[in-house]
């Protein structure tokens, strides 16, 4: 009898174990560190939602990494809050030669870098600009600055940027993260260390950077637009967004980022945090194959578009509103979002989609991978395609990978169907460019191997063109016949979802989904400095 | 007086013969394994939750009128009891009921495979490894014990990846996991048993070492071994539903215990009924093997004193 109630005992327990599994709890639980975090005055701590693991500017891939890297360094100009205009940062004022080709910046004085190792606080020069942007010219791993062919120092404090054609796009590219300005002999200094040891003229410090865990910054007191209002900058990485959430309500956390799902609900209803909510430069998409396999055809496209029935699946895809629909390649914060193409989007239609398929010569089916990285949205809807496509005969397999094995089968153009999403600045090279230029169909953007003669040449007219208008027209064609070839569905056009303890002071959040904590709008004076108050 | 007393005598003593006789019998019919386990009755509970999770198993698609794996988004995450389904729906718009009952299929498939895989292995491991002793018993028994160096769920992380998902690689995997365990189990006993006197007389007549292990020494291990399966069974039920939950197991539309509770787990707050009532099946099946397999150990090893 002893044994039995053992027994009992020990099934009882293991079932609580799994419950208590259940939770996702982790042995990096940042609850456990809340202590030491809160205790600090003028301490800031924000959950990122992914590891970031390359924070050299010409390595980094995602956009967790982005954050950490503009805190410490800072770029020629940036985009203000609400991303409709560029301010000077290391650079206080810049001309652009008539034909497009040619860009002189005037270099800021007086900004020093860090007191590091090497640089050890000295006067940043033109020198280290141009030394940065032509080291991403050349290195970049994600080509964040290919259309800049040399820069040069043409003075005390001007470097002139020479591209290899009109490209519209550079100012919004020098923004980007990737080119940011750093000292040379702290690269060569570090070597390939140089990432876990970053260093530049930015508001924040690196003090420590563990793998896997956090990244802790400290306040530069030198720094050239005012002293951070807050001490210490702390990034937490934290995967699992209910854990996130959680973190958040405990205190360990005073910005959650990214938040999907159940953890939207969790914040929206706590009491002492707030969820902030804005319309991200972002869309979600699935994209078919253009090259091989059945959907090389267009009907076979067009049938398994509409075999879809996108408003059911939102519904259940995002239960907490985190997105709006969405019909286009385009976010609708985008300067080149065209409305009138959203009639081109496909409309569920099972009838019709069978008898695409019974054109297309495939009435009995066929088989089809579905390709979609290890996340709880892309997996819940792979099992959603897969469920609808059965209904019209398709068999879908689903393929659940990590972010690396997915982003390398989608680049070898292996994969029969993708899903994924894609979030950059508004000017519509960094979405169309990236998405139907025959220039990248070995990259993410374009893994489904879309080439269209026709779309290429509105993409090249549309970066060598400078007016806005008139570039908005080129890429309006180009998407309207992107559309109409169906080699995607964008369905959404998703939030950026934070939640903020009450705490934080002067935060906005941004449609680029940049996190900054001490911001100028014209270049000079400090507009936002984000602090905590106790 | 003999003469007289003659047929008294011969008739007591036939009532008495026939009297015990009756004793006898039914004192081996309530001696009997099935009925010793009846008297038990936290076995009994155990074996009546067995049944009925087998009932649902096999009766799966006329016990609802819903299909496993057709979704309906429009209709996701619905409570219990809302829109005809009596546990609500899944974050597709699923039945969960059917897809439990479903769920029930692959998780005893997959449980009772399982433990088949690794108990024929295991016990012809363990049968030779015994037997012969010496140096086949060791390097036998040396990588038994390299196995069960690694913890099974790693073990079986490891197989999955390699095997890829799919119910019959997890059944492999779960089985080759856990022959170490069977294997061990058989060899104690074949240890014992091969020097019992009747194995020692089959040797004088010259049985050959065949037929000595499979008549003589395998039938004798028999009842450590149904009591190690039937645990085994619960053991392999949760390794399945850990393999699942941890996105090795069993794909998509198929429906599995543990597939369920990982889906669950991530909508605890708004809809904690789908992780609950998939956990709650996992928790009632694993206990009911637990308490039927207990119950057999007592039936079955005369030497457990209650």
């Amino acid at each position: 009898m002893k044994k039995k109630l053992l027994s009992l005992l020990l099934v009882g327990a293991m079932s609580l174990c799994m419950l208590a599994g259940c939770g996702g709890d982790d042995q990096k639980d940042p609850a456990a560190n809340a202590g030491d975090v809160a205790a600090s005055n003028g301490t800031l701590t924000v959950s990122l939602s992914s590891s970031a693991a390359k924070l050299d500017p010409i390595h980094y891939s995602g956009t967790y990494e982005s954050q950490i890297i503009q805190q410490i360094c800072d770029r020629l100009v940036e985009y203000n809050d609400t991303m409709d205009d560029y301010v000077p940062s290391l650079a206080t004022s810049w001309s652009v030669s008539p034909d497009g080709v040619t860009y002189v910046f005037q270099i800021r004085q007086g900004v020093h870098f860090q007191n590091t190792q090497y640089a050890q606080g000295r006067e940043m020069t033109a020198e280290d600009v141009a030394y940065s942007l032509n080291r991403s010219a050349q290195y970049s791993d994600n080509n964040r600055l290919s259309m800049l062919d040399k820069a040069e120092v043409t003075g005390d404090w001007e470097v002139t940027c020479t591209l290899k054609g009109a490209n519209a796009s550079f100012l919004t590219a020098l923004t980007d993260a990737g080119n940011s300005v750093i000292a040379k002999e702290e690269v060569e200094g570090w070597g390939d260390n140089f990432g876990y040891n970053l260093s530049g003229t930015g508001p924040f410090y690196m003090e420590k950077f563990e793998l896997d865990e956090q990244a802790v910054l400290v306040a530069n007191d030198e720094y050239w637009l005012g002293e951070p209002a807050l001490d210490k900058l702390v990034f937490k990485f934290i995967t699992d967004s209910n854990q996130a959430a959680n973190a958040l309500l405990t205190g360990a956390v005073d910005i959650a980022t990214s938040l999907s799902g159940e953890a939207i609900n969790t914040v929206d209803k706590a009491e002492n945090v707030e969820l902030l909510k804005i319309e991200d430069l972002k869309i979600n998409y699935v994209r078919f194959n253009s090259q091989q396999g059945p959907t090389a055809d267009i009907r076979v496209r067009q049938a398994l578009a509409a075999a879809v029935d996108f408003d059911a699946v939102r519904k259940a895809l995002y239960r907490y509103d985190e997105v709006k629909a969405g019909y286009l390649p385009l976010p609708y914060g985008s300067w080149g979002y065209d409305a009138s193409l959203e009639a081109l989007a496909p409309t569920y239609d099972v009838d019709k989609a069978k008898q695409l398929l019974a054109d297309a010569g495939y009435a009995d089916g066929f088989e089809i991978t579905i390709n979609v990285s290890n996340t709880e949205e892309r997996k819940t809807l792979a099992t959603m395609l897969q469920g609808y496509w059965a209904e019209i005969g398709v068999t879908a397999k689903v393929a659940v990978n990590e972010w690396g094995t997915f982003s390398d089968t989608v680049c070898s153009g292996q994969s029969d169907v993708y899903a994924m999403s894609w979030s950059w600045y508004p000017d519509p090279y960094f979405f169309l460019n990236k998405l139907f230029s025959s220039e990248e169909t070995t990259a993410i953007g374009n893994g489904a191997g879309y080439v269209n003669d026709y779309v290429d040449e509105m993409l090249t007219k549309a970066f060598e063109t400078t007016d806005i208008a008139e570039r908005a027209d080129y890429y309006g064609k180009a998407m309207e016949q992107a559309m109409k070839d169906c080699v995607g569905i964008y369905y959404a056009n998703p939030y950026g979802m934070y939640g903020i303890n009450g705490r934080v002071q002067d935060f906005v959040a941004r449609a680029d989904g940049r996190l900054r904590f001490i911001v100028s709008e014209d270049g000079n004076t400090v507009s936002r400095n984000v602090s905590v108050v106790d | 007086m003999m003469e007289n007393k003659e047929p008294v005598t011969a008739g007591g003593d036939a009532l008495g013969m026939q009297y015990s006789e009756e004793l006898l019998k039914r004192e081996r019919k309530a001696n009997s394994a099935w009925n010793k386990l009846r008297r038990n009755k936290t076995a009994m509970v155990g074996l009546f939750i067995v049944s009925l999770m087998i009932f649902i198993a096999v009766f799966a698609p006329l016990l609802t009128p819903f299909d496993h794996a057709k979704i309906n988004p429009a209709e996701a995450f619905m409570a219990p009891g809302e829109g005809g389904h009596i546990f609500g729906t899944d974050h597709v718009g699923r039945d969960l009921l059917t897809r439990v009952f479903y769920g029930a299929r692959v998780s005893l498939i997959v449980a009772f495979g399982g433990t088949v895989v690794a108990g024929c292995l295991g016990v012809i491991l363990g049968l030779v490894a015994g037997f012969f002793g010496g140096v086949v018993d060791s390097v036998i028994m040396r990588i038994m014990d390299g196995m069960l160096a690694f913890p099974f769920i790693l073990l079986a992380i490891i197989l999955m990846t390699v095997l890829g998902d799919g119910i019959f690689n997890v059944i492999l995997a779960i089985g080759i996991g856990n022959v170490p365990s069977f294997a061990r189990v058989v060899r104690g006993e074949v240890h014992i048993i091969k020097n019992e006197e009747y194995c020692n007389a089959a040797r004088v007549i010259g049985v050959s070492n065949v037929r000595m292990l499979f008549t003589h020494i395998l039938p004798n291990t028999i009842s450590p071994l149904i009591v190690y399966a039937t645990l085994g069974i619960a053991g392999a039920i949760i390794s399945e539903a850990a393999l699942s939950f941890l996105g090795l197991g069993i794909s998509e539309p198929t429906a599995s215990w543990g597939s369920i509770l990982q889906t669950g787990k991530n909508w605890m707050d708004g809809s904690p009924h789908i992780a609950t009532l998939s956990g709650a099946f996992i928790l009632v099946t694993v206990l009911g093997f637990n308490l039927l397999g207990d119950g057999i150990r007592d039936v079955l090893d005369p030497k457990m004193k209650k």
